[in-house]
């Protein structure tokens, strides 16, 4: 019977955990706003007020980045939807460093993150930013995993640099991707 | 202990029970503030003025699916409209002779559909020639989407005047036309069989074109356009001050499309942001208590769904996708860099920014474009512009303005664009924000005093900490010393220390003197010590000031400031620090900068499907836990 009783209790707490959970983990309905387009003053490298756009062929990328910022303790990506977003504070087009680019994997609904196919990136594949009909070509020269708290990846850089991120290996049990996808290309002139 | 039937029948009814109630549900209907772009919102009058109370209700604009909100409490609104941005819904009620603005509760409390009146009446104004007029009996309220003005239109009692409404205040916005004209009459024809009475407005988010459905008592419906200048009402093309009144031109008779015959007693008119135009029928509609889509141009009307519930349906509004913003800062801009970074550049009030949608797409404000908003720079020196339509937009600043200084140029482009544009995801291309669209400018048309980056520039080695990433401005030739900046992490919450480093290299042949470095850190971060690997470093404050007598050629310093961020510093922050170096032979400040980031992780970019499924199945993997141990339990209980 303490057996019986055993299994009574531990499927009431499933169910306990469950609406804990839910309840924690609720969101406000409302998508976050979507910043559009930085626009960047000082810009020599990509001439033109065109917005830019971020073109990875063998990962089927091909969307535009909007400017996503800091929210606690990390960036928002609530409003981000089907767009690259460049974390604020890294490095930009104007000046030689680390630009960091963000993108889901996956959706609320289902759907196929803007970066779902990023897994398929190798080395030496060609990455671009397009500014009108201006382009940024970059090469893939890294494909790491990391933990989310690895915030190496971001550090600046002298050169010109390209890092994208995405989330991986997501753990059902937590709700939550328990990695980071990082791809690191260098800028090729 | 042992379990009796009963009592684990009464667990397994407690957690389905449980988690009926307690699983987080989905409204169909948002609570205020979430704009819902599926919906359109309406009122039925329910009973008629002093009968039943109004019902607000809501219609999915694509499958006619009705959505019943709640109680008004009370009985006289006729009509109604949804603000910019997408999130409230203002109606207004006409109760002991006086017509007040109000707000429609969206499941908020104290209930839902609730009429929370604003201010203490809409009033009465006046017009030069026509005299004085209450602004009571209105049946028609709609906001431009475009200016975010909201205007209003009284039935025939004794004429139909348009007026603009403060929606903050709920009182009439005097002179709307102009000195003396606090409304203007619309005429509607004036000849036998031409309509006498206006019974809704929409205004068209794209063109700004204000149409209008007028009949006669209630039938030959028809859409007639009021020939009104959204943004400059005064100087609208139909408005006539020797007369008051401001003119219409007839579009087209209402026509029902799966029947091909009039439509009487659409008593509701409103616009989705893309310029889809809605409408409702009232009690004595043919037919009655339906939602329309309606084109203006051709009057032609097809059947989103009826109302299944209620009667009487005089008010509908249905701008509820939300906003777009586009905002920035005038800057007087001290070392004319083309950037906002201050100091040393500081904000500019009073200057005129101007708001343009760029009908034509090519990023510059033209003749094609339309002026939508104006306003002026605040204390601060920042704008901001709200529309709830999508599209291409441009703004400007007036170079005329007498608020700027004689001989200034602009350091920045007169023409910050913005698009706000359908990225794949439904309805992205509303609720999105342009910041940043900064207008900066210097006095007289000298060189800038900070060149930009030179390619050339001999990159700045690493710093002791390991991380590299100076970053590097200013203007350098060889004999200049180069001066570099990171910060050591570059990311740090509060209480973490953060090494500030400083390098200076004279890549040069000749020895350079004087060297000067001053840099002020963030209040956020409280210095500690600071050390130098040659030279005086020293520091009051925030401010850091490094001497130097001589920089041999190829030598390199290297300045550390210790620092801790400062536990009252509250993330999100971008600290942001730059220091300036001068020596001798080169006066001109040149500028390093490095950046602190108040992150602790990557940013988490995985939603999942199984996001929605987990509670479900969690749920579901409880109870037949509980279950399987009830029959178990049962099992025992009845063996011999």
């Amino acid at each position: 019977m303490t057996t019986v009783i055993l299994g009574i209790i531990l499927g009431l707490a499933v169910v306990a955990y469950a609406y804990w959970n839910a309840a924690t983990q609720a969101n406000p309905a409302a998508p976050a706003a979507l910043s559009s387009t930085p626009t960047i003053p000082g810009v020599t490298a990509i001439p033109g007020p065109e917005p830019i756009k971020l073109l990875v062929p063998t990962a089927n990328i091909d969307t535009p980045i909007v400017e996503i910022y800091l929210s606690g303790t990390s960036w928002d990506v609530s409003g981000l939807g089907m767009n690259a977003g460049h974390l604020h504070g890294t490095a930009w087009i104007e000046a030689p460093g680390n630009i960091v680019l963000a993108g889901h994997v996956e959706m609320g609904d289902g759907q196929r993150g803007v970066f779902a196919r990023l897994t398929d990136v190798q080395i030496n594949d060609s990455v671009f930013l397009y500014q009108g009909t201006a382009r940024r070509r970059y090469v893939v020269t890294r494909v790491q995993t990391v933990a989310p708290e690895d915030l190496s990846v971001l550090y600046p850089t002298e050169s010109d640099r390209l890092t994208l991120i995405t989330c991986l290996s997501y753990d059902f049990v937590q709700d939550a991707y328990q990695e980071r996808l990082v791809v690191i290309a260098d800028r090729v002139r | 202990m042992v379990f009796s039937k009963r009592t684990s029948i009464s667990l397994l009814i407690i957690a389905l029970f449980t988690a009926i109630i307690v699983a987080p549900d989905s409204p169909s209907v948002h609570a205020q503030g979430v704009p819902n772009p599926l919906i359109c919102y309406a009122v039925a009058d329910n009973g008629g003025f002093g009968g039943g109370d109004d019902r607000l209700v809501a219609m999915d604009r694509t499958t006619g699916a009705f959505i019943d909100v709640g109680n008004t409490l009370t009985s006289a609104i006729e009509t109604m409209s949804v603000d910019v941005q997408g999130d409230t819904v203002y109606a207004v009620n006409h109760t002991g002779g006086i017509g007040r603005l109000g707000t429609l509760n969206l499941l908020g409390t104290p209930s839902p559909g609730l009429f929370v009146p604003i201010g203490s009446g809409i009033g009465t104004g006046s017009n030069a020639v026509l005299g004085s007029h209450p602004f009571n009996d209105v049946d028609s309220l709609s906001f431009d989407a475009l200016t975010g003005k909201l205007w209003g239109i009284t039935q025939n009692s004794p004429r139909n005047v348009i007026f603009q409404i403060n929606p903050t205040t709920g009182a009439f916005i005097p002179d709307a036309f102009g000195p003396g004209f606090d409304y203007a009459e619309v005429a509607l024809g004036g000849q036998p069989g031409d309509p006498d009475d206006v019974d809704d407005l929409a205004i068209d988010p794209i063109s700004g074109r204000f149409f209008i459905i007028a009949s006669a008592q209630n039938v030959n419906d028809q859409i007639r356009e009021i020939n009104i200048n959204g943004f400059n009402p005064a100087a609208s093309p139909g408005f006539n001050p020797a007369t008051g009144q401001i003119s219409s031109t007839f579009m087209s008779n209402l026509i029902d499309t799966a029947t091909n015959t009039p439509i009487q007693d659409m008593e509701g008119f409103s616009t989705f942001n893309n310029g889809t135009f809605y409408g409702t029928t009232g009690a004595i509609g043919t037919p009655p208590n339906r939602m329309w889509q309606i084109n203006p141009l051709t009057g032609t009307a097809t059947t989103v769904g009826d109302f299944p519930q209620y009667d009487d349906y005089e008010a509908v509004g249905c701008l509820t996708a939300g906003s777009n913003v586009k905002s920035g800062t005038v800057f007087f801009d001290q070392n004319s860099n083309g950037i906002f970074d201050e100091p040393p550049d500081t904000r500019v009030p009073n200057i005129t920014v101007r708001f343009y949608v760029d009908n034509n797409n090519n990023n510059v404000v033209d003749g094609a474009d339309m002026l939508i908003q104006e306003m002026s720079s605040d204390a601060s020196g920042n704008y901001v512009f709200e529309t709830a339509r999508a599209g291409a937009f441009v703004v400007e600043v007036d170079l005329t303005d007498p608020d700027f200084p004689p001989g200034f140029t602009l350091t920045t482009s007169n023409d910050q664009e913005a698009d706000f544009v359908n990225t794949g995801a439904l309805f992205s291309e509303w609720g999105n924000s342009h910041p940043n669209n900064n207008f900066g400018y210097r006095l007289g048309t000298a060189p800038p005093t900070v060149p930009p980056p030179n390619p050339n520039t001999t990159p700045v080695p690493p710093g002791p900490g390991g991380t590299p990433g100076a970053t590097q401005v200013g203007a350098l030739t060889l004999a200049d010393p180069v001066i570099g900046k990171l910060a050591d992490p570059p990311f740090a919450l509060p209480g973490d220390p953060v090494n500030w480093v400083i390098t200076i290299r004279n890549p040069g042949s000749t020895a350079v003197t004087g060297i000067v470095v001053n840099d002020t850190l963030p209040a956020q971060v409280e210095i500690t010590g600071v050390t130098s690997s040659s030279g005086s470093a020293t520091f009051t404050g925030q401010s850091i000031t490094f001497i130097q007598a001589a920089l041999g050629p190829g030598e390199t310093i290297t300045i550390t400031v210790q620092t801790r961020v400062r536990a009252s510093a509250v993330p999100p922050y971008t600290l942001r620090n730059r220091a300036s170096l001068t020596n001798a032979e080169n006066p001109t400040p040149r500028y390093a900068e490095a950046i602190v980031i108040s992150a602790e992780t990557l940013p988490d970019t995985g939603d999942s499907r199984w996001s929605l499924w987990r509670t479900p199945l969690l749920i579901l993997i409880g109870i037949a836990s509980a279950l399987a141990a009830w029959i178990v339990g049962r099992r025992r209980v009845s063996a011999p």
